[in-house]
């Protein structure tokens, strides 16, 4: 860890940060604001209009009668992982493969610092800006549900399903550090390292649309975001989220270990 | 060809000039380079005799056209090869050019046939986006040349290029003049000034300081100097002395007795010395 | 002091370096030239630690520049040849990263590098001119005051005064014993400031000139123009090679006195040293066959 080149990193990159978490606020307010005990039941009634796949795909297909139900299935079966991962794949891509691209990484190598200390510091950044946006928009949503739903949020099976949330982003995360610790050029870089997500993301949501289509889960890590079964049994969502931290913590150690291997074209 | 008259230039618009009263006159056929130190007013001038900056004040004339009220046939009969100038990354060399010709309405050069010149016809159906530094340099240089333009503007022709390819461009740009064309050179390699330009005109602070030929200016500001280097006392000695000045040619005629020269070089004034005289003031 | 022993390294283009040997011994200049593509910059990778070689390695002062890469570096003063800063950062933000990064505090040494070069750091660097980021650059490759210089072009986008303030620098450093490795497309500069030149082609050294003896052999030829034509018929005393009907190129020992004796009766108009340069000697090395596009 390099304290000067993450402070760099958070001036570079703290817009991004703040626009995520921003625009995940917005959904996060309305799903609190919206929930009406009363008024689920004609909610309920209401999507019965629409196609069934269509919220399936959106997540909206069970929305739960409780706040804990409500708030998951409202947030964590798309907003939760799209916008985060909005975030991981850009600044996955910025924060090693876009240096090499252009050139200034030869200036992060030519001090002291070793190419494993560069990687590693790159790679908490990475990490911690998608756990700050997390802490911004959970802080959030706990405090305000608090307030006007005292008691409703049922705290170890929400914090449970954001672990599972997180470590499947780290590992979408990983997998975008990693090319771009890979690749010589920010368009190969990106090609993988934001492609490979993204269709895990495809991947689950085609996965929900159709019965038929339910094998495309087994391709996507965020299938893995289980809402229902890991409210029900939190210590089942913490089991899955060390898994994938595992996963997480491979992906990222082969990113630092392949940057401090290879030869460099800069 | 170029008439420039009382030119003013000021970002702000107010008495901060960039370009303060220049005045100069190029001939058809005349290579004239324009130098300075960075900053000091040459890109302002440029700009606004290729039309980038509106002209402010002064009468400016290109090509016989007056640059207050740009026209597209100004365009036609100019080329410009500025450093920072883009070539589109996504098309390959040939298209590049292709796509510039058709910008022009008047008879266009054969874009392959540029390519040659410059080396590049074997990379011609090569995405721009994985030219090295040389390469996207050379290629800017002979877009601007696809348009036969009468008056050419070059920033920086050589910079970057290794020997060879370098007087490779100093030929066509030769070649170019015989045909009668027109060029405005601005570089900050002295020693292609030199060997290029008819005359040369100095701009510090936005003022033009000096314009003349880089012969006359040489044996104007240039003293012809030797630099002997001789035995003393066991030890090697170097003087520098005059051939003008008559002490100093006695002082020579006494060394030269002693018997002790150890080496002699004869020094000319170079354009980068006369540079430096003119300029250096003004950096302060 | 800098220690290139076998050096390959070869790219999926069949290019890069080959077999490169050569030393340069601490307090010399030596100036690195070749056509542009022929290996210069995969040589300065190797010596910085960041490319991989396939054979061979490259020291500095003992280290190894790829496995001792981030120990080197507070001896190592880098200018890359295009520069990249980080983008968004004004000049003296860069400047202070670098020298937190590099964990050097002193910033006497910056402050009076920048007023040297007369460089305004407050604006971005995104918008600064091209002159103005070599000054950074240049700035950014000797404010830590290192042992080694490698610099890829130094004097490129500097107008002649700056160059010259550089070049004066430059001399400094050599003075204080400091070792360069400089590459640079002009030869003139390269034969005002480096004690040795190098040449590579198509990844292989190809010459290596000392610049003293060839200043040495400048100075000892002189291009004598007379008035008289018959003034050559009294030149018989003297080394001479002839040009023109009243041109000759006479080469001196060490006996000027006979030199000018002889010349004190013809009547000369013209005298200069002879143009011998390390162009005349390098030139044949470049051509467009000489080397391959980057």
């Amino acid at each position: 860890m390099n304290k000067t080149l993450f402070l760099v990193d958070l001036k570079a990159n703290w817009r991004v940060i703040l626009f995520v978490s921003l625009v995940f606020m917005i959904y996060v307010l309305t799903s609190v604001l919206m929930y009406d005990p009363d008024s689920i039941e004609k909610l309920e009634q209401m999507f019965t209009l629409f196609p069934e796949g269509m919220l399936k795909a959106l997540g909206f297909d069970t929305l739960g009668t409780d706040l804990n139900g409500y708030v998951a299935h409202y947030l964590y079966g798309f907003i939760a992982i799209i916008f985060p991962l909005i975030y991981i794949i850009v600044i996955a891509n910025k924060l090693i493969a876009k240096h090499v691209d252009s050139g200034s990484m030869a200036y992060l190598l030519t001090t002291p610092v070793t190419r494993v200390k560069v990687a590693v510091t790159q790679a908490v950044f990475h990490v911690s800006g998608l756990i700050l946006i997390f802490l911004i928009d959970i802080g959030v949503l706990v405090l305000l549900s608090s307030a006007v739903f005292p008691g409703s949020l049922k705290l170890a099976s929400f914090l449970s399903l954001n672990f599972v949330t997180i470590m499947t982003l780290t590992v979408a995360g990983g997998i975008g550090f990693l090319f771009s610790c890979m690749c010589n050029d920010s368009r190969n870089s990106l090609a993988f390292g934001a492609g490979i997500p993204v269709a895990f993301f495809v991947f689950k949501m085609v996965s929900e649309i159709d019965a038929k289509l339910e094998g495309f889960k087994y391709l996507s890590v965020f299938s893995l975001i289980e809402i229902d079964k890991i409210l029900a049994d939190p210590a089942y969502g913490l089991g899955v989220g060390f898994i994938l931290l595992g996963v997480s913590v491979l992906l990222y150690g082969a990113g630092v270990i392949i940057f401090n291997k290879k030869s460099l074209a800069i | 060809m170029i008439k420039v008259e009382g030119l003013y230039h000021s970002y702000s618009h107010d008495d901060k000039y960039a370009v303060r009263d220049a005045s100069f006159e190029i001939t058809r056929g005349e290579v004239f380079g324009f130098l300075g130190p960075s900053g000091a007013g040459k890109s302002t001038t440029q700009g606004v005799l290729t039309g980038l900056l509106q002209l402010q004040k002064g009468n400016v004339s290109v090509a016989g056209y007056d640059v207050k009220k740009p026209v597209r046939k100004m365009f036609n009969k100019i080329g410009v090869s500025f450093e920072q100038s883009n070539v589109y990354g996504k098309l390959t060399a040939l298209e590049n050019l292709e796509f510039y010709r058709k910008l022009f309405d008047v008879p266009t050069r054969d874009a392959m046939e540029l390519l040659e010149i410059v080396g590049l016809d074997h990379v011609a159906n090569q995405r721009a986006a994985e030219f090295s530094k040389g390469m996207k340099h050379r290629l800017t240089f002979i877009r601007s040349m696809i348009n036969n333009p009468e008056i050419w503007f070059l920033d920086e022709p050589t910079t970057g290029l290794d020997p060879a390819i370098a007087s490779e461009i100093k030929d066509i740009i030769k070649r170019e003049k015989e045909k009668g064309t027109t060029v405005f050179l601005t570089t900050h390699n002295m020693f292609v000034a030199d060997e290029l330009c008819d005359r040369v005109g100095f701009i510090i602070d936005g003022e033009i300081k000096l314009i003349d030929s880089p012969r006359n200016l040489k044996l104007q500001y240039g003293e012809k100097l030797v630099e002997v280097d001789y035995r003393k006392n066991g030890g090697t000695v170097r003087e520098k002395l005059s051939f003008i000045d008559e002490s100093d040619r006695r002082r020579l005629n006494e060394i030269v007795n002693t018997g002790a020269i150890e080496m002699m070089h004869t020094k000319e004034a170079t354009l980068e010395e006369i540079f430096i005289k003119v300029t250096g003031r003004g950096l302060e | 002091m800098i220690e290139v022993s076998n050096l390959t390294q070869v790219y999926r283009s069949g290019k890069g370096v080959f077999n490169l040997d050569f030393s340069i011994p601490e307090g010399e200049i030596f100036g690195y030239l070749g056509p542009n593509g022929a290996g210069k910059t995969t040589t300065i990778r190797n010596l910085l630690g960041f490319a991989n070689a396939d054979g061979g390695y490259a020291r500095i002062n003992g280290l190894d520049c790829r496995k001792d890469a981030a120990r080197l570096q507070p001896m190592i003063g880098y200018l890359p040849g295009e520069t990249a800063f980080l983008e968004d950062m004004t000049g003296a933000e860069f400047l202070k990263f670098m020298s937190d990064m590099r964990g050097t505090g002193d910033t006497g040494r910056r402050d009076s590098l920048t007023e040297r070069f007369a460089l305004d750091p407050r604006g971005k660097i995104k918008k600064m001119s091209k002159g103005m980021k070599q000054k950074l650059a240049i700035i950014t490759a000797f404010m830590h005051d290192p042992a080694v210089y490698i610099l890829d072009e130094p004097t490129a986008g500097l107008d002649p005064f700056m160059q010259n303030v550089f070049l004066d620098l430059l001399e400094e450093e050599r003075g204080r014993g400091k070792t360069v490795m400089m590459s640079s497309h002009i030869f003139e500069e390269v034969q005002r400031s480096c004690d040795r030149a190098g040449i590579i082609r198509e990844g292989r050294l190809v010459a290596v000139e000392d610049i003293e003896a060839l200043n040495d052999a400048k100075s000892r030829t002189y291009a004598v123009t007379f008035a008289d034509p018959a003034d050559l018929g009294k030149l018989d005393g003297l080394q001479f090679r002839r040009i023109s009907s009243n041109r000759v190129e006479i080469t001196v020992g060490h006996d000027y006195r006979s030199f000018f004796q002889t010349l004190a009766h013809c009547s000369v108009v013209g005298l200069y040293s002879s143009e011998q340069s390390l162009e005349d000697v390098f030139m044949k090395y470049y051509g467009r066959n000489g080397g391959t596009d980057e």
